[in-house]
Order: structure tokens, then C-alpha cells, then sequence
């Protein structure tokens, strides 16, 4: 059973003419091609890397830029608030403004009727004491000098 | 030993083709066989070879693959495209080889039967010493006189160490995939003659795992044999 002979020998040149053959015809397209394989798979690889990163940064981008938006969404609408506010205060104050003139016109017109009142009321008084004292002197006091004396005495009593 | 007689159960048809030169006429009908099968399968993957790989491409891509993945590992990348052809080469002849005596029998014995050339002793020890031989060569080629330099190393001391390992590693390889090979089959012809149903189909399921394996064996040890000569290079 365990007889080493010829056979070796020839087993030896049955292998390396199945080597010699398979290295010339087989093996050469084989490997190429997995190499190819290897080859595109790692430059596909590659480029889905870069398209991947392109759409990060394009999303790192929308994201930038969406956020832009909003701060300057919200700066307008900061600004309207505040510009809403500045007028409401002017409109306020114009009022305010207005309403003190218009009281401070009714105050003063309400002095000077006061003081027309006043004059006139002054005037009365005066020719009803000079009636009155005519009437009680039974005597016309009509001149220039006795009104201006009882001028000054209505005067003076209403201060 | 000796002559086989009628009495021996595996027959490898020796003959005299010269005066003086005996040949196993079995082992070369069988390896024949094999060759032109590995030759076929690697010729219609190489033939409609494409990008997307597909049947038989795929089959021997996978092999191809396998083999790759183990000699990077031993061999790096420049062992490895040296030795990508004879590594692949060797894995498939002794895989076919192996599952080749797991056939099922056509015809009667007399005429001719399926066996592994790998259960003869001469295909065994040709495989492993053309490997070690092969170190030889591919270590001359690539360090010159300098590949003997690892005989003496870590110290002139192991030189006796280093020298029985040369003997003994080829003719370990060669009696481990005879021994298994050999014995597998004796046991399915045992097995056939004592329970010739089931039982035995069992037997060539873990033949053909043990096949596969012992060609995994003897490529990983081969691999482990030109490690040394392509370590250097780092």
C-alpha cells in the first residue's frame, strides 16, 4: 500500500503542467478582473464618500442659512415691535402734548372771561354805589372825580 | 509494503511501463481527472469572467478569495501576488483530489473506480516536496545565499533543530493528507461491505468536510513554510 515509485515523479510534472496551464489561460483573466472589482469598488466607495460629503455640507449649508433666516425673521419683527412701540409712545405723548394745550387754552380763556366778568361786574358795582349814593345824598354825583373815587373803593373792597 | 496483492483493498493498478519504472496507472487515470476538472472549472470562470460575478466565477471567486485572505495574512501583499498562482493551484488539485474518492462507483472495480490520487503515497510526498523544494527556490530567488542565513538562527545551536525540521515537515504533510485520505476511503469501502445502505452516505458527508479541511491543512502548512522566506522582506 505504501510503495514509493515513478509515480512520484510523474505526479510532480502532473501538477506543475496543471500549474504552468492554469498560470497561462485561467488564472491571469480571474485575478485581473477581481482586482478590476477591487479597484472600482474602492473608487466607488470613494465617490459615494465625496457625495456624502457634498450633501453633509450642503445640508450644514440649509441649515446655516435657515438659522440666518430666522435670527433676521426675528430682527424685523424685533424692529417692527420696537418701531410699533416708538409710535405708539409719539402718538401717546402728542396727545398728552395736545390735551395740555387744550386745557391750558380753556384755563387761560376761562381767566380772561373770568377777569371780563369781573370788569363788568366792577363796572355795575360802580354805577349802582354811585346810584345807590346819589340816592342816599339825594344828590347827582355824576362827575369824572366821583367815579374815579368809587372806582378805587370797589377796587379796592374786591380785591 | 511491497507489491499489493489481489487481497489489498485500494488498488493502484501498478504497472512497468518501462523496465524499471512501475507506475500507479490508477493515480494517473484519477489525477488526470482532477486536473482536467480544476482546469474546467477555472477556464469557464475565466471564461465569461465579468464585473458582477455570477455561477461558476462566483464558486471560484470565493475559493480565490479564501486563499487570498490566508496568504496575505503569511505571505503580505507581495508574497502573495508571487505565490497567488501555486497556492491556488495546490488548494484546489488536493480539494479535488480529496472529494474525488467520494464519487459514487459507476462502474465495477475491475474496470475502473473513483479514488482520490491523493490516497497514494507517491501524489503526497510529490506535493509536499515540491513545496519544500519550492522554499528553496523562491527563498534563493529572493534572498540569494542569504535564505540559508535562517538555519543558524537565533544561534548556530539550532542548526540540528532546523535541519530535522526540513525533513520531517515535508514528510509530516504528506503522511497526514495520505494517512487521511487513505483511511477515509478503506473505512467507506469497510463501511459499504458491512451496512451497504445509509450508513455509509454519512461517511462520505464527513469525507467530504475532511477533504476540504485536509487541503486546508496542507495549504495553511505551505503558507507557514514560505512565510518565513517572505517575513524578511516585512
Amino acid at each position: 500500500m505504501v510503495n514509493i515509485n515513478m509515480t512520484l515523479i510523474a505526479q510532480a510534472v502532473n501538477f506543475l503542467f496543471l500549474l504552468w496551464f492554469l498560470n497561462k489561460f485561467a488564472y491571469k483573466p480571474v485575478l485581473k478582473m477581481m482586482e478590476d472589482r477591487k479597484a472600482k469598488i474602492a473608487g466607488d466607495l470613494g465617490t459615494a464618500e465625496a457625495a456624502k460629503n457634498d450633501a453633509e455640507a450642503a445640508k450644514a449649508e440649509a441649515v446655516e442659512a435657515l438659522a440666518q433666516a430666522r435670527i433676521e425673521a426675528q430682527a424685523i419683527i424685533d424692529n417692527a415691535r420696537k418701531n410699533a412701540v416708538a409710535a405708539q409712545e409719539k402718538m401717546l405723548a402728542d396727545t398728552r402734548l395736545e390735551q395740555e394745550k387744550v386745557i391750558a387754552d380753556a384755563k387761560e380763556a376761562i381767566v380772561m372771561e373770568r377777569q371780563k366778568a369781573m370788569d363788568e361786574i366792577r363796572a355795575q358795582v360802580v354805577e349802582l354805589s354811585l346810584l345807590a349814593a346819589g340816592k342816599i345824598v339825594e344828590k347827582k354825583l355824576g362827575t369824572a372825580s366821583d367815579k374815579k373815587m368809587a372806582t378805587e373803593l370797589v377796587n379796592s373792597l374786591m380785591k | 509494503m511491497g507489491h499489493e496483492g489481489s487481497s489489498e483493498i485500494i488498488h493502484y493498478a501498478a504497472s512497468e511501463i518501462f523496465p524499471g519504472i512501475t507506475i500507479h496507472m490508477q493515480t494517473m487515470y484519477t489525477t488526470w481527472i482532477t486536473m482536467a476538472i480544476v482546469f474546467l472549472l477555472f477556464m469557464l470562470a475565466a471564461k465569461k469572467c465579468e464585473l458582477i460575478p455570477k455561477g461558476i466565477q462566483n464558486v471560484m471567486e470565493f475559493f480565490i478569495d479564501f486563499l487570498n485572505n490566508l496568504m496575505e495574512g503569511q505571505l503580505g501583499i507581495k508574497g502573495t501576488k508571487f505565490m497567488a498562482p501555486f497556492i491556488i493551484t495546490l488548494f484546489m488539485f488536493i480539494f479535488i483530489s480529496n472529494e474525488l474518492g467520494m464519487l459514487p462507483q459507476l462502474l465495477e472495480p475491475a474496470h475502473f473506480e473513483f479514488t482520490s490520487p491523493t490516497n497514494d503515497i507517491n501524489t503526497c510526498f510529490a506535493l509536499s516536496l515540491m513545496v519544500a523544494i519550492g522554499v528553496y527556490i523562491v527563498g534563493i530567488i529572493h534572498h540569494g545565499m542569504g535564505h540559508f542565513k535562517h538555519f543558524i538562527s537565533p544561534s548556530p545551536a539550532f542548526l540540528p533543530l532546523h535541519l530535522l525540521d526540513e525533513v520531517t515537515k515535508p514528510m509530516t504533510m504528506a503522511l497526514r493528507l495520505f494517512g487521511n485520505i487513505l483511511a477515509g476511503e478503506i473505512l467507506l469501502i469497510v463501511l459499504y461491505r458491512l451496512v451497504p445502505w445509509i450508513i455509509p452516505e454519512f461517511w462520505v458527508m464527513f469525507s467530504l468536510f475532511i477533504g476540504f479541511l485536509q487541503a486546508f491543512i496542507f495549504t495553511m502548512l505551505t503558507l507557514t513554510s514560505y512565510a518565513t522566506v517572505f517575513a524578511h522582506h516585512g
